[in-house]
């Protein structure tokens, strides 16, 4: 088997694990089994693999989003911790005091205010430099999050300390229910081009060549040292959240991008019979961890609040 | 020692001693200093450690977050206490989140110059600290001129909880009273809890009104106190917090001598600091208590508007009358 294939396989088996996450979470949201809300990021997959195939938690820091249950799988793998935290059981990652948004496992962070951990990110890329560590700071955000003002400070303080930064914009073209592009003057790129900052783009089709493209990026901040703007074109099939009915979608998007998922192009490059094992495998681990979590214990008010 | 002198000793001391500290503001760089100097001459010899910024208030408390996360130790400068207001968002659904829910130590401190009475007009005289007060995982700290600032100030540092360190502007220049006689007729105490509580009362005397406050306010009691000692032949003590979101109430109800207390605060009476403190003596002790703050306007630039909506001298020393004259 090539090393092309392998690493097919390898990335596959993380979107495949995310996508049936993702589903799961809607299916117990249907049945009245989650409380609260959750964001979904099934279309998206290619992005948080791709992207953090490369990174290094015990180095890198990573900062997430609203919709991040997809970021903290593909690096940790960790679904039973994932699904107890939104359940709000004590075997969740922040003991069920976060849910959803509020997650946190070593190096990795995410909030559920809008762009609001781009200002922190930069922070965590000053200690970086001032500390002289290796290592840099991944930071994803939304299309909706490049309108919100603390966002574009943000990346004009990264521009002036030459932070070791890598904001890596999932643009899914949606802001909730409003179509990011009718809503935005002038262009991303152009922004943050303005800013002084290195911008590169990719239509997130393929996801080796997220990968690979990711990778050279990762690999020269690492040894360089600057922040860099990464924007990745991608697509949420599923709402906004767990109460959105879909109903402000653009057919021609919806139709080139269900032509074109990036999990089905993946699975294409993957035999058959491994694909066959793989899901199946994948299915029953994620079956089985939330049969687990159904029995864990919730936290407790005197010992998990302080 | 003058109330700046202490504030810049301890900022030279931190950065000396500990790696990990570093200054975030505007202007803080040589050769400004700070718009009130509280950093002048710092930047000369730790150059690599005041982080002059933008002015991008929202922003640089997002990073000095960030870094706090990463194990430094940040202090950061708001130039105004008015500019505050843009840096909610970071505080109340960042920092204050990192530190609760996450479980993470944040050794941050936010500081920042609040108060009026110099014709600076509504948007830099205001005290906003109210809207930090009662937010699970952020302290605010007044430091005043009845105990060390600088101490206040490191003790919030190494607290490993954001604090919102809010400084007076009218104190900058004033003398730190030592504990001991002050003016030969005063005595002033300062109990060492988490945050100093000071007591400044009447020599040998017991007090027929206490005062509560914090910040700036120190200074307008003292001449009430002052004006009814010398005048009415009244004694008063003024009981000073400086941790004002979390303050001991059995503390504060020990130190309490008389049956009554007037809280007294810079900023709007109306859902304002002082309510609480009401609220939580009356619920611990049978005291009378009457409050005493800004009245509901913005604050003025002219004289006699900003003096009418502050609360001054006169209209402390008249409530206290008021309230001396009523049976308890």
């Amino acid at each position: 088997m090539d090393v092309d294939r392998t690493l097919y396989i390898r990335l596959y088996k993380k979107m495949f694990l995310i996508r049936v996450f993702e589903a799961k979470v809607e299916e117990m949201f249907r049945l009245g089994k989650l409380r609260g809300t959750t964001h979904g990021c099934i279309g998206q997959e290619a992005v948080a693999v791709g992207v953090l195939e490369n990174v290094d938690l015990s180095r890198d820091y990573v900062t997430g989003t609203h919709r991040s249950h997809g970021h903290f799988l593909a690096l940790t793998g960790k679904v039973f911790e994932l699904i107890s935290e939104l359940m709000g059981k004590k075997t969740g990652i922040v003991r069920g005091k976060g849910g959803s948004q509020h997650l946190h496992y070593g190096n990795f962070y995410t909030n559920g205010i809008t762009g609001g951990m781009i200002p922190v990110a930069v922070g965590l890329g000053m200690a970086k430099k001032l500390k002289g560590e290796e290592g840099v700071v991944i930071s994803f955000l939304g299309d909706g999050g490049m309108n919100e003002g603390y966002v574009m400070e943000a990346l004009n303080l990264a521009g002036v300390y030459k932070t070791p930064n890598i904001f890596v914009l999932e643009n899914n073209c949606y802001a909730m229910s409003t179509i990011t592009e009718n809503f935005t003057s002038g262009k991303f790129d152009e922004r943050v081009k303005g800013f002084g900052l290195e911008y590169h783009y990719l239509k997130a089709l393929d996801v080796v060549e997220v990968y690979g493209f990711f990778k050279k990026i990762y690999e020269r901040v690492r040894k360089e040292r600057y922040p860099v703007f990464v924007e990745f074109e991608t697509y949420r099939f599923c709402g906004h959240s767990k109460s959105d009915r879909r109903e402000y979608v653009v057919k021609e998007w919806e139709d080139f991008w269900h032509a074109n998922d990036p999990l089905e192009k993946c699975r294409s490059r993957i035999p058959a019979k491994v694909v066959e094992d793989v899901e199946k495998e994948i299915i029953n681990f994620v079956e089985e961890e939330f049969r687990r979590v159904l029995a864990a214990p919730y936290p407790d008010p005197g010992e998990d609040l302080f | 020692m003058k109330y700046i002198e202490a504030l810049r000793n301890t900022l030279h001391h931190l950065l000396e001693e500990d790696d990990s500290v570093y200054i975030i503001g505007e202007d803080i760089s040589e050769p400004y200093g700070g718009a009130f100097k509280v950093t002048k001459g710092l930047s000369k010899k730790f150059p690599e450690r005041l982080i002059q910024t933008p002015m991008s208030e929202q922003a640089f408390t997002g990073m000095a977050i960030g870094m706090a996360l990463a194990g430094l130790k940040p202090i950061v400068e708001i130039m105004f206490g008015d500019f505050i207001a843009l840096v909610v968002d970071q505080l109340i659904n960042h920092a204050s989140k990192f530190w609760d829910i996450y479980g993470k130590k944040l050794h941050l401190v936010l500081r920042t110059p609040s108060g009026g009475y110099r014709g600076y007009g509504a948007t830099h005289s205001q005290s906003l600290e109210r809207i930090f007060m009662g937010i699970p995982g952020i302290k605010v700290v007044a430091p005043n001129i009845l105990s060390d600032p600088g101490e206040v100030l490191r003790r919030s540092l190494y607290l490993g909880k954001p604090v919102v360190l809010i400084e007076n502007k009218l104190d900058y220049g004033r003398e730190i009273l030592e504990s001991g006689v002050v003016d030969e007729v005063f005595t002033l105490s300062i109990y060492d809890a988490t945050f100093p509580v000071s007591k400044l009362k009447v020599l040998n005397e017991s007090s027929e009104i206490s005062f509560i406050t914090y910040g700036g306010m120190v200074q307008i009691l003292r001449d009430v106190q002052r004006k009814l000692l010398f005048e009415e032949d009244i004694t008063s003590e003024i009981i000073a917090l400086t941790d004002i979101s979390d303050y001991d109430v059995n503390l504060i109800v020990q130190l309490v001598e008389s049956k009554r207390v007037l809280v007294v605060e810079e900023g709007w009476s109306h859902f304002g600091w002082g309510s609480q403190v009401a609220l939580d003596l009356r619920l611990m002790a049978n005291l009378e208590v009457r409050r005493v703050g800004a009245r509901p306007f913005n604050i003025p630039a002219a004289e006699p508007l900003e003096n009418h909506v502050l609360p001054t001298v006169d209209r402390i020393f008249e409530e206290t009358l008021r309230m001396l004259s009523q049976e308890v």
